[in-house]
């Protein structure tokens, strides 16, 4: 890709694998004595690597230990190319950038905002999972012109629907980005995003179109926004129920690949629940879809048997998707 | 521009006016200025309150506003016009005279609302000139000719202090309803910046004094690897009762973290004492029993002075001394504070057992002092009660689930163990409210160098 030799993506790679931020950082200080562009250093080679570390975890290659010790490289990298970008001298506006509550994937918001800066804009990054209130309080004091929200799990759509609602009512409009939205711009303006951005490089775009005064958003009144507050309000409930019935299911069938794998079948259950619950939010079955394919390579990479996600499927619509309408349809129409 | 006739809100129906009419031009002012003060309430920035009050104002009660606001040096017009809704036009000016005959001036000293007209041969009364600063905003308002211009007074707490002016084009004037409610709508304006005035003014107090508060950036600390993660109960501000420290040298560092009894603004203050005061009796001497006793002492000197509620704390101090392999030789000493734990490389955790008296308890208390080595790949995690103590659906969060947690992330290094433990608590205790107490942690290991 774009200006960044082989042997560095390999030399950055092995920083990651060998969490060591020396490596990484020394990498990155050569390419941008090199001049190559910061947002390419960003995107090109960071945000990737990193999207690797992702794909290895889920693929059982490397540990929870080992993907957060290669993120915490990454983070010493986007914070050394940081340092490199000057703050603008005249910016085009000012962005606050937030995670969502929920949202612990700090480094793809810091990417965001980085590059932002590259772009002309005065940022803000407020870190990882951010909740409404306590980004209130920081809209009163900095006014920004936007508030630029990062969600890469569907779990924190509904709190990011929060932090679009607080920036409204503040009059501040909102960017949505990250893997969570999905692929276009539906769901974040189904939760009353302003705009919607693919990547960092096109949100500079996107944000000279944006309104200077929104007005706050409307509730969101649909069947599926009701049913998702039940289903916060019943989620560790059912995640209990769902739990024991997929085990149970699975065991019928000779299929008791869990067994010693408490963690991921909990793991498993939550994510579904998530994904349920954003997928009635947004009133959009992607996000559920989303979400069996990446538990099917997270459980196929742990040995599960293959009918282990279809059977989850078939215990979640039989638990909630029988008290709850509008979640039975979505969990049908995943197939 | 301006082709389409314009209605505005609530303005008076024409021709023959029965009940229903009138009823419905009723609900349509209700609703509008229920909309607006929901709209202005919305922030507390003044610059934002001020947009928004514009926003409110244009289309709906006329084809442009300008609103007049004081500044530290003169004044500040800001206006908008309805086929540029997002075009806030800003000019500075001097200060009107107070009590002038025509104009601001006249405005803010009577803090009644002025009518004025402007005709469509394009002369300026010395009315509207006093009004609309010459340039970019009176060629707005000449642009809308013949017009009429209303000047109404922000009245905010018992003091005029700005003025909202309107405009209507094509001599569809203001009659007295249409004034009626347009000062309706400024008096909320007005309370709307006011309010937010007072708080930018104050949060700016808060937030200078809350900065001295916060945790401080970690120094760089060559051969010695720290990732810190601290949440504060009290979210906005951001300060708290827990606090932490990393000061000394190349070779030699040392390692401070606490917990002041109580929470808040009150604890936050103690915060900033106490690591001054090791700060400065570092000088003398950096071993950590000695810190601890000299701080003990002078929280017991300042005893009298300080709330019932937060004139005690725990603090947990080490120095470290590393060593080129990055292995580190750690000397502990403790106020009663939560022991750590030392994460072995091979996933063992140990805890340190290292105690003493709490601060602020008796004058003469003595510390011991406890020496750990680390292998390179081990790290010594320091943590305040907020992490055992969080509160989730299944009770405390407790040690056996901290001990669990960190033996599986061994040998990951300082910052991805603050990480896991941040998120683990605050996923642990549950969203939206927030942590019902601070929480600190802070790890270390050796880097080889």
């Amino acid at each position: 890709m774009s200006g960044i030799p082989e042997e560095a993506r390999e030399n950055y790679a092995k920083a990651l694998d060998a969490a060591d931020r020396r490596l990484a950082v020394e990498v990155v200080n050569e390419l941008l004595a090199d001049g190559v562009d910061p947002v390419v250093l960003l995107l090109d080679l960071i945000a990737l690597a990193q999207e690797l570390v992702g794909e290895r975890w889920q693929s059982g290659e490397y540990s929870v230990a080992q993907e957060h010790a290669a993120t915490a490289v990454s983070e010493a990298a986007v914070a050394t190319v940081g340092a490199w970008i000057p703050e603008p001298v005249e910016p085009l506006g000012y962005a606050v950038v937030a995670c969502a509550e929920r949202e612990w994937h700090a480094l793809a918001a810091r990417i965001v905002a980085e590059s932002l800066r590259h772009l002309g804009w005065r940022t803000t990054f407020l870190g990882a999972s951010t909740p409404a209130q306590h980004l209130a309080g920081y809209l009163h004091r900095l006014d920004p012109d936007v508030v630029a929200v990062s969600c890469s799990m569907p779990a924190a759509l509904p709190a990011a629907r929060r932090i679009i609602e607080a920036a409204a009512e503040a009059g501040i409009p909102t960017i949505a980005g990250g893997r969570a939205f999905g692929s276009d711009p539906s769901r974040a303006l189904a939760l009353g995003a302003s705009g919607w951005a693919a990547s960092p490089r096109e949100a500079g775009n996107v944000l000279a179109t944006l309104r200077p005064v929104v007005e706050p958003v409307p509730a969101l009144a649909h069947a599926g926004a009701e049913e998702q507050a039940e289903l916060l309000i019943r989620n560790r409930e059912l995640a209990a129920q769902v739990l024991s019935k997929w085990l149970t299911a699975l065991g019928e069938i000779g299929a008791d690949c869990l067994v010693g794998l408490d963690a991921e079948a909990e793991y498993a259950v939550d994510h579904a629940l998530h994904a349920l619950a954003a997928a009635l939010l947004t009133d959009d079955v992607m996000v559920l879809r989303d979400g069996r394919d990446w538990l099917t390579t997270l459980l196929a990479a742990r040995g599960c048997h293959q009918t282990a996600v279809p059977t989850l499927w078939e215990v979640l619509s039989r638990t909630a998707g029988s008290q709850l309408p509008v979640a039975a349809r979505l969990l049908r129409e995943t197939d | 521009m301006f082709e389409q006739p314009v209605r505005y809100v609530a303005q008076a129906p024409l021709g023959q006016l029965d009940d229903s009419a009138l009823l419905a031009t009723a609900r349509e002012r209700a609703a509008h200025l229920a909309e607006a003060s929901k709209q202005l309430a919305g922030s507390l920035n003044p610059e934002r309150t001020l947009r928004r009050a514009l926003h409110v104002t244009v289309p709906a009660l006329a084809d442009w506003a300008q609103l007049m606001m004081p500044t530290r040096t003169g004044v500040r017009f800001t206006a908008i016009r309805a086929d540029a809704p997002d075009r806030f036009v800003t000019v500075e000016g001097a200060r009107p005279v107070l009590g002038e005959v025509s104009g601001h001036g006249r405005v803010l000293a009577t803090g009644r609302p002025e009518l004025m007209h402007v005709l469509a041969d394009g002369h300026v009364p010395e009315s509207v000139a006093a009004t609309v600063p010459a340039g970019v905003l009176r060629d707005g308002v000449l642009g809308l000719r013949p017009a009429d211009l209303l000047v109404l007074p922000l009245t905010g707490r018992g003091t005029t202090f700005g003025t909202l002016t309107l405009a209507r084009r094509a001599g569809r004037g203001f009659e007295p309803e249409d004034v009626a409610l347009a000062q309706e709508l400024t008096g909320r304006i007005a309370i709307a910046i006011d309010t937010a005035r007072i708080y930018a003014e104050q949060a700016r107090v808060a937030e200078v004094l809350a900065a001295s508060l916060r945790a401080p950036e970690l120094p760089d600390t060559p051969g010695l690897a720290i990732g810190a993660r601290m949440r504060a109960a009290m979210h906005t501000a951001e300060i708290g009762g827990d606090f932490f420290d990393v000061f000394g040298e190349p070779g030699d560092w040392s390692v401070l973290l606490g917990d002041v009894a109580g929470k808040g603004a009150e604890a936050a203050i103690l915060t900033g004492q106490a690591r001054h005061t090791v700060r400065g009796a570092a000088y003398f001497d950096r071993n950590p029993s000695e810190l601890l006793r000299v701080l003990n002492a002078a929280l017991i000197a300042d005893g009298g002075r300080g709330e019932p509620a937060t004139r005690f704390l725990t603090a947990i101090c080490a120095r470290v001394r590393t060593a080129p392999d990055g292995g580190l030789s750690v000397t502990l000493a403790s106020a009663g504070h939560p022991r750590p734990l030392i994460v072995r490389r091979s996933g063992v955790v140990e805890d340190v057992p290292v105690k003493g008296l709490l601060c602020g308890a008796l004058p003469d208390a003595r510390y011991a002092e406890v020496r750990r080595e680390l292998a390179p790949g081990d790290m010594m995690l320091l943590f305040t009660d907020g992490v055992p103590d969080a509160v989730g659906a299944a009770g405390r969060y407790g040690l056996g689930r901290l001990s669990q947690l960190v033996a599986g992330y061994a040998g990951s290094g300082p910052h991805a163990l603050v990480e896991a433990i941040d998120i683990a608590v605050a996923e642990y205790s549950g969203t939206g409210i927030g942590p019902t107490d601070d929480v600190a942690v802070l790890a270390f290991g050796g880097v080889k160098q």
